[in-house]
């Protein structure tokens, strides 16, 4: 990582900040709540913020909202890690073997691609959820899937730009096998570039995975989850707008600090930026 | 010339089929019998063996395909099981409702976002340039729903200016439109910006500039005109995906686009229809895509088409 030239960026940093305060939020969530984020206090229902021991206010259910934004962060960051995962752990392999073979398997691999970047990012995801119904794993797959062809693409082409290099050549001529080349000698060289592309990949997911809640077709309530917590609060607007504000304010902001976060990356590894000041 | 718009009519009829496999193979790898999906819970058995063969559902696979192909082709998308009536006149009606409220997004973001982009771009890293390039990550990083609803809050049931849901006026249009152009703007001006900020630099702009020419000549005539191909590319990628993109704006705002048609279907476990929104939904996206490359070629001179 180049951290000195992520340092040199504010606005880097802020995104860093941003992003480490999530996950300390996720990773201490017992201990940061006093209510049980799924157990409400009917009596307390739809209680105003800051009001009888309630930070940002109750819900329909007198469920606390501030416990239930802390959870939240969890399904959240954990669904964004693992659809980049699943797009990284397919798209990667792909796009390497395709650009390093070329041919027919990269003709046909990427005329694959183009389909299935053919469809909305949304609109797969609906798909594949509306073909395997709702589940942890099954959102993954949903969300990830569209992952997949941009990795393999870049991936792909930036494959084509180091085969013709000396230090690839000098491999294959010391009788290094094609695995050995590509997982040895040009998997290194595109760390860089993959971290960019999964730190944005990482903001869309979120994005994606709050719109799919949101719509009910992701993660289900009582679970606490942003975009299901909005599409619940569309019933009380009137009476209780804070319900709407802060599940927003935090998918916003969490959001936020990830794509800061991959700006100052790009910066950081793009060698038109080094040297001057973003 | 001609080889290469052969070959990317080729290349676009590949994926107009591949779309077409993956969206009627999906029918077929849902868990559970489609006869029986059909029948619905209170058909018996001798029912169910009735439908599967009204439908073909007895045959082999690809010859499933080809016939449901066939079909389509002719504007035959099969019956809805939640309206119990053919598909192919909502699908019909819906469409350009989606695509309409595509453009209108469209507009905004092209009219708002590339001056704003020329504008900081000018303004390199002074105040002007800070406030774009904030709101255009912030406006890049709010989700769609979120907004979406701080607008219905504010302008809706706060002011009451605009209708928070509906569609037939303009001005049930205005909101759904801002909601969708949110995200296409602030990339348009972040991507104006940058492609801007290395043009200015650029020998035929510094000579634009020493021979006198006005500031906003140099600035839209020379220097953005210079960076229009990518842009226009940019646009015309957007609008595939706003088309489709709809789905969250429309679900908010009531608008009854494809989107929704397809949420609401998805809701029903009404795999025909959903199958036919999502395949017109990719065919569009694929053949605007088509457009956009083909339109590259006789916008940017320098584009070699081997």
């Amino acid at each position: 990582m180049r951290w000195k030239s992520l340092a040199r960026s504010h606005s880097g940093v802020v995104g860093l900040v941003l992003v480490v305060a999530f996950t300390l939020l996720a990773a201490t969530a017992p201990f940061i709540t006093a209510h049980d984020p799924t157990r409400g206090n009917l009596r307390a229902a739809l209680t105003p913020p800051g009001q009888a021991g309630y930070l940002l206010g109750t819900d329909e259910l007198g469920r606390d909202t501030w416990s239930r934004i802390v959870y939240g962060s969890r399904i959240s960051l954990a669904l964004g890690l693992a659809s980049v995962a699943f797009g990284l752990v397919f798209g990667v392999p792909l796009g390497m073997v395709s650009g390093y073979y070329g041919g027919g398997v990269d003709s046909v691999l990427m005329r694959v691609m183009d389909i299935f970047l053919a469809f909305p990012r949304i609109l797969l995801a609906i798909l594949v959820v509306a073909l395997y119904g709702i589940g942890f794993w099954s959102l993954v797959f949903a969300i990830g899937v569209a992952d997949l062809p941009v990795f393999a693409r870049l991936v792909r082409s930036a494959t084509l730009t180091y085969l013709g290099r000396d230090f690839v050549t000098a491999a294959k001529a010391l009788g290094a096998r094609d695995r050995r080349v590509m997982g040895r000698h040009i998997l290194p060289n595109l760390v860089g570039t993959l971290a960019v592309q999964s730190t944005f990949s990482m903001a869309a997911a979120i994005l994606i995975a709050g719109g799919l809640s949101f719509l009910g077709l992701g993660v289900q309530p009582p679970t606490p989850e942003w975009g299901s917590m909005l599409s619940s609060a569309r019933s009380y607007m009137r009476v209780a707008p804070h319900l709407i504000t802060y599940p927003g304010i935090a998918l916003a902001v969490v959001v936020l600090g990830i794509n800061l976060l991959g700006d100052a990356l790009r910066q950081a590894y793009d060698p038109r930026f080094r040297g001057k000041d973003a | 010339m001609l080889a290469y718009v052969l070959r990317r009519l080729g290349h676009v009829l590949v994926t107009l089929i591949g779309i077409s496999i993956i969206v009627f193979v999906s029918l077929h790898l849902t868990p559970g019998d489609p006869a029986a999906m059909l029948g619905g819970s209170q058909a018996s058995d001798e029912e169910i063996a009735q439908l599967r063969k009204i439908y073909g559902l007895n045959q082999p696979l690809p010859v499933q395909y080809l016939s449901w192909a066939g079909r389509v082709l002719h504007g035959d998308f099969g019956i809805s099981f939640r309206a119990g009536r053919p598909i192919g006149p909502d699908l019909a009606h819906a469409f350009p409702i989606s695509v309409y409220l595509a453009l209108g997004g469209l507009f905004l973001a092209v009219a708002i976002g590339i001056p704003a982009g020329v504008l900081a771009a000018v303004h390199r890293d002074r105040a002007i340039d800070l406030t774009v390039m904030g709101l255009s990550v912030a406006g890049m990083s709010m989700p769609v729903f979120w907004i979406s609803l701080i607008m219905v809050l504010f302008f809706s049931l706060q002011l009451g200016w605009l209708p928070s849901s509906g569609w037939g006026e303009f001005r049930h249009f205005i909101l759904p439109a801002v909601s969708i152009s949110l995200a296409s703007l602030a990339l348009l001006a972040r991507m104006t910006r940058s492609m801007m900020v290395e043009a200015m630099l650029e020998d035929f702009v510094r000579t634009a500039r020493a021979k006198g020419a006005p500031d906003r000549s140099v600035q839209y005539k020379h220097a953005l005109r210079s960076v229009l191909p990518p842009i226009v590319t940019a646009i015309g990628l957007r609008f595939g995906l706003l088309v489709g993109g709809a789905v969250i704006t429309e679900t908010v705002f009531s608008v009854p686009g494809l989107g929704r048609m397809v949420v609401q279907a998805v809701g029903a476990r009404d795999f025909p229809t959903v199958q036919g929104g999502v395949l017109l939904i990719a065919a569009a996206v694929s053949i605007i895509n088509l457009a956009v490359d083909l339109l590259h070629v006789f916008v940017d001179p320098r584009v070699r088409y081997t």
